[in-house]
């Protein structure tokens, strides 16, 4: 086996110089025009979302995405309260996954014994065989009326005169609702990215910490998280595109509206969910490409960021061999 | 952290640190562990507690009962998943497997490769909703109606990028010597494709086959703008068509409690199914896989 190669993902071996075979030539013909048909097709999406969101930002132009108001009756469109939502939403849901995503991984790998840490990464993924229909079920039947009952209450009694942001009704469905059942579903994709980051910092390294003297918890924060940082950072970067894009879950659980939110347990829309909702009320072409409008500012965002992302998985997976 | 520096420094490089900053980390770490865990059994011991009772021979074999009513089933979603997926397998398996051939073994590192892989890591991500919009714009509108066909065309969409990278993936941990060994024999480059490399990489193409449609199974959102759903049995590929993600969410909105259990009772088979499936494959790729690694 050529050493150089073999562990080299950019490089298989292709025969340089050979028999010209017809065989060889419609394979590679059949296959390299299936590609263009995939290719067109990813362009055709793009054409097309822009083309259907095309009266809209003729109408309202880039302002749409600054712009409030959402009024099908007299056609006046803007789609800020659900920029807004999407971020605060996506964020909220972020801050909460990472947080609870890394420590858990770092138990995982540091803490648990390691007949416990398979079994465990396992169940942990298998939140990610859960499709978002059941999270919004669970969100909307389970979650929403318990967070009502009792993180809400606690929020609005012991922070609400301080905060406005916390002074709101609580309703269960809103957007503190959709933040914990989006922050539940990229838990396994946070955990697993993580932790293979963290499988794959080099043992001297720690054996380095441990013979300085340092307890277990300094090389852990001071030498093992820091090294997987890219890693982390990756794993993060997928997992705000999965987030920004989630749909039907969210909009089971967010409640639906069409104002700026004012405190997190309104309820509102997000760019995604506001489009799932709102499709089948559709009653005008305009109104129907406003939504695509929002659908387009939505694509455009999370092509973006999966663009970022696989540029940090691609450079780390030429050093370790971390795949995402 | 903060407390270790101010209580006293030595010369001889930092000051073993107490004990207690670690204690409480791993501590914090550990209950995370078990919040990440008691969202996975809350999440499943719910569909179970609520849902067992909904599922029976009639709940599996009959049309949906009359609004609010007890009793009746949901066989045509059930129906209407197999007929949707099957389609979007038609469309997603063989452009997603070619993909997947194409950047493992024949494109090497050309700017065409380059920016194909970068397109399929890319839409990977892009939400599925996207995709209902585009078909319904393609298919929906100009024929004037939601059907099958356009459903399982957006479900098949969904699945060519998963594929074609489990494809890649699997197919660039078949050891390049078993192709040079191949070419060394004078094969072509087809015949070491599609004689050498595929079928020892066969365990893990179909395994990346069976996720990706377990992942199109549930989705929900492109189905909204193209399958619609309704309460009948399929009537034709170009007539509207309901889905058990679609049912979930009707019955999850509705206001009765027998929409409830029946949404808690559908949502269970879902995810039994969605389970059992990869688990079964898991268990029968096992033995495969060992010698392509």
């Amino acid at each position: 086996m050529s050493t150089a190669t073999a562990d080299s993902p950019m490089t298989q071996v292709r025969p340089k110089k050979r028999r010209s075979s017809r065989g060889d030539w419609v394979y590679r013909a059949l296959i390299t025009s299936m590609v263009c048909v995939v290719l067109t097709i990813f362009v055709g999406v793009f054409v097309v979302v822009v083309t259907g969101a095309w009266p809209a930002m003729r109408r309202f132009g880039p302002g749409f995405i600054v712009k409030t108001g959402w009024d099908p009756v007299h056609l006046v469109f803007g789609a800020l309260p659900f920029v807004v939502g999407t971020i605060i939403v996506a964020f909220g849901a972020m801050i909460l996954a990472g947080g609870v995503g890394l420590l858990t991984a770092v138990c995982v790998t540091e803490l648990l014994p390691p007949w416990l840490q398979e079994p465990v990464t396992y169940l942990i993924e298998l939140l990610a065989f859960i499709p978002s229909v059941v999270y919004g079920l669970f969100g909307l039947l389970v979650l929403a009326p318990m967070l009502q009952r009792t993180v809400e209450v606690w929020l609005l009694e012991h922070l609400g005169s301080r905060f406005a942001f916390f002074n709101g009704a609580p309703y269960g469905v809103g957007y503190l609702s959709a933040i914990v059942i989006l922050a539940i579903m990229l838990l396994p994709l946070i955990v697993s990215l993580s932790r293979e980051a963290l499988v794959l910092v080099p043992r001297e390294l720690k054996e380095g910490g441990y013979a300085l003297g340092a307890d277990r918890w300094s090389v852990v924060w001071g030498i093992t998280v820091p090294f997987a940082r890219d890693g982390i950072v990756g794993a993060f970067v997928l997992s705000l595109g999965r987030a920004l894009g989630e749909t039907i879950a969210v909009a089971m659980t967010i409640g639906g509206g069409f104002r700026l939110p004012t405190t997190i347990m309104d309820q509102g829309y997000t760019l995604a969910s506001v489009i799932a909702n709102e499709f089948n009320e559709v009653s005008s072409a305009m109104y129907l490409s406003a939504l695509i409008y929002c659908g387009l500012i939505l694509f455009v965002v999370t092509i973006v960021v999966n663009i970022i992302a696989y540029f940090i998985v691609r450079r780390l997976s030429g050093i370790h061999g971390f795949r995402a | 952290m903060a407390s270790e520096r101010k209580s006293g420094t030595s010369d001889h490089g930092p000051r073993r640190p107490s004990k207690w900053p670690g204690r409480v980390g791993f501590g914090l770490t550990a209950v995370a562990t078990l919040l990440s865990l008691g969202a996975l059994f809350s999440i499943l011991g719910y569909l179970v507690f609520h849902g067992i009772g909904a599922i029976n021979w009639n709940f599996l074999v009959k049309e949906p009962a009359a609004v609010g009513e007890a009793g009746g089933g949901i066989a045509p979603s059930l129906l209407g998943t197999a007929i949707l997926v099957g389609i979007s397998m038609i469309v997603g398996v063989p452009l997603g497997v070619g993909v997947g051939i194409y950047l493992s073994e024949i494109a090497g590192d050309t700017p065409f490769a380059r920016i194909t892989r970068v397109a399929i890591n890319t839409f990977i991500g892009v939400p599925s909703i996207i995709m209902g919009i585009f078909v319904y714009f393609v298919l929906v509108k100009p024929t004037n109606t939601f059907s099958a066909v356009a459903g399982g065309l957006a479900l098949g969409l969904i699945m060519i990028p998963i594929m074609a990278r489990t494809t890649e993936d699997v197919l660039r941990l078949v050891p390049n010597s078993i192709r040079e060994a191949g070419y060394a024999l004078g094969a072509t480059q087809w015949r070491v494709t599609f004689e050498i490399v595929l079928p020892a990489a066969r365990a893990g193409v179909i395994t990346g086959g069976v996720l990706a449609v377990a992942r199109v199974a549930g989705e929900t959102a492109p189905l909204i703008l193209t399958a619609l759903g309704n309460e009948y049995y399929p009537s034709g590929l170009f007539k509207p068509i309901d889905e058990i993600t679609l049912r979930i969410l009707k019955y999850a909105r509705g206001p009765y409690d027998v929409w409830h259990q029946q949404a808690y009772g559908a949502a269970l088979i879902l995810v039994f199914g969605v389970a059992i499936g990869s688990l079964l494959l898991r268990l029968t790729t096992r033995d495969y896989n060992a010698p392509g690694r």
